[in-house]
Formats: C-alpha cells, sequence, structure tokens
C-alpha cells in the first residue's frame, strides 16, 4: 500500500508568496517538479486543461487544494505542497491555505489513484485543519524545519495507526 | 487469490468503501445493483407483502461489489481501514462481506503498484 511519506518530503514543504494565481501555481509546479523542462511541460498541460473544460486544479474544501498533471517527463510520482500565509480565494470553492501538487507519469495512474484516496483521508481527519495551519504559522514565523516536523509526525503518526 | 464480494445494504457507503479499496491498491472491482430478496419476495408473494408493515420498514435496493484480491493481505488492510473509519460489517443494517476462494483467474491487472 502506499505510504504518504514516501512522497511528501520535508524539503517539499514551502511558504507560497500568495501574489496571484499564475504564480502560485507556478511556485508549486517548480517544487514538484524539480527541473525546468518538466515545469513548462506540467504547466502547459494545467493551461491546457483550464481550455478544455477538464481542469486539473481542484478544491478539496477545508482550506486544501490539488493541482496536478500527467507528464510522459515523469519518471516518478512526485509531490509538493505550498501554505499560504493567509487563506484565499485561488480555485472556485472554499478559502485555500494549503496546496498540494502531484505530477504523474502515464504509467502510475492507480498508484496515484491510491496516493489521491490515501492523502484524502488524511486530510479528512478531525484534526487535519487545525495541524496544517500550526504548520502554516510555524513556517510564516520562519520556522521551516518545525514545520515540516508538524507535517510529517502528523501524517506519520496516521500512517502507523 | 480471492474474490471479495460486499452487499451493501446501506448505500451511502459506497463512495468511502470505493475510496478505501483504491487506497488498498484493490482495483478491478465490479459494483452491480441488487435488490433483496425479501422485496422481490414482496411483490410476487401476496403472503410475503404483509412482511414489510410487520418489520416496519422498507426492503430496498442494494450495491453489490465484486472485488478480485491477489494479496490476502490487502482484505486485512481493508478491514483495518475500514473499522477505523466507523464502517462496521457486522451490522446487517449496513453492510456484510465474504472472501471466497478464486482458483483461475485470468485477465489484466494494469500498471501494478
Amino acid at each position: 500500500m502506499v505510504d504518504l511519506l514516501d512522497y511528501l518530503k520535508p524539503d517539499r514543504v514551502i511558504l507560497l508568496d500568495a501574489s496571484g494565481y499564475e504564480s502560485i501555481l507556478k511556485q508549486a509546479v517548480s517544487l514538484c517538479a524539480g527541473n525546468a523542462k518538466l515545469e513548462l511541460n506540467v504547466l502547459q498541460s494545467i493551461k491546457a486543461s483550464s481550455r478544455t473544460n477538464a481542469p486539473q486544479d481542484i478544491n478539496l474544501g477545508k482550506g486544501f487544494a490539488l493541482v496536478h498533471a500527467r507528464s510522459d517527463e515523469a519518471s516518478d510520482i512526485t509531490m509538493s505542497l505550498g501554505l499560504l500565509p493567509k487563506a484565499i480565494h485561488l480555485i472556485k470553492g472554499d478559502l485555500v491555505q494549503a496546496l498540494f501538487c502531484i505530477i504523474l507519469p502515464n504509467a502510475k495512474s492507480r498508484m496515484y489513484l491510491s496516493l489521491l484516496a490515501r492523502l484524502g483521508r488524511l486530510l479528512n481527519q478531525e484534526d487535519a485543519v487545525e495541524v496544517f495551519q500550526e504548520a502554516r504559522d510555524r513556517l510564516v514565523a520562519g520556522e521551516s524545519n518545525e514545520c515540516a516536523k508538524i507535517i510529517i509526525d502528523y501524517i506519520s503518526a496516521f500512517e502507523s495507526a | 487469490m480471492k474474490l471479495m464480494i460486499i452487499i451493501l445494504k446501506d448505500e451511502s457507503l459506497l463512495d468511502r468503501i470505493s475510496s478505501i479499496l483504491l487506497e488498498v491498491g484493490l482495483f478491478d472491482s465490479s459494483v452491480l445493483d441488487g435488490e433483496s430478496i425479501e422485496s422481490l419476495s414482496d411483490e410476487g408473494l401476496p403472503l410475503f407483502a404483509s412482511f414489510k408493515s410487520l418489520f416496519g420498514k422498507e426492503y430496498s435496493y442494494n450495491r453489490t461489489l465484486f472485488i478480485p484480491v491477489g494479496d490476502a493481505r490487502d482484505i486485512k488492510v481493508f478491514l483495518h481501514i475500514c473499522q477505523k473509519e466507523g464502517i462496521d460489517f457486522s451490522n446487517p443494517e449496513k453492510a456484510c462481506l465474504m472472501t471466497l476462494p478464486c482458483q483461475i483467474y485470468d485477465g489484466s491487472n494494469g500498471d501494478s503498484l
């Protein structure tokens, strides 16, 4: 079974500069992609999807959102988490405070479904909103290690339950 | 190889159970619409029509899931998560689950986990 800790690494959690949708998207994708070619490929894919009425950015509610894209340039599933200094209207629906970005190769669709189901259950935990807000506050205060620790500890507890 | 069958009397559980199946990596499932034998009896046999009022509730439709399981450990993981999520298979009003040995399975497993 998938383990969220295999995908969400401490160095892939950042504070996003809340300077508009395009900029936020670029920051999240850049961190997740890890290289310029894949980043460009994914950004183009996301823009194209919005024109075909099949948007790849999803408001999950309770302050969480997800942007995801497939790319043959990707060798494995990668995930990043961007936290916003304060909750904002980013994608239609609830205010967003945390944006997950996931890039996957076409051949990993099933694993991605498993990952998504597990992530969904994590974010539906009663205390998830509170924990991610606490992590965000630490990040805003410049305590990036503490922020990552809060999130990783939370996921670890979920995985071992 | 096993075949897991879940009969969902509470159809509202379908989304959550489907999500848990995906989480565990149990793919290639089928979901069928079903109707309880009590409900069918009610339609054709007047004798059974009175049972509905006797039990004070309507016999209803259900969903039946057929899930091929390659690794029996996945069933334990699935049940563990269901338990944590408050899905109780011991409650006859909600659902029931059974597994059967599957001697032959010939089909695609898609991309693997």
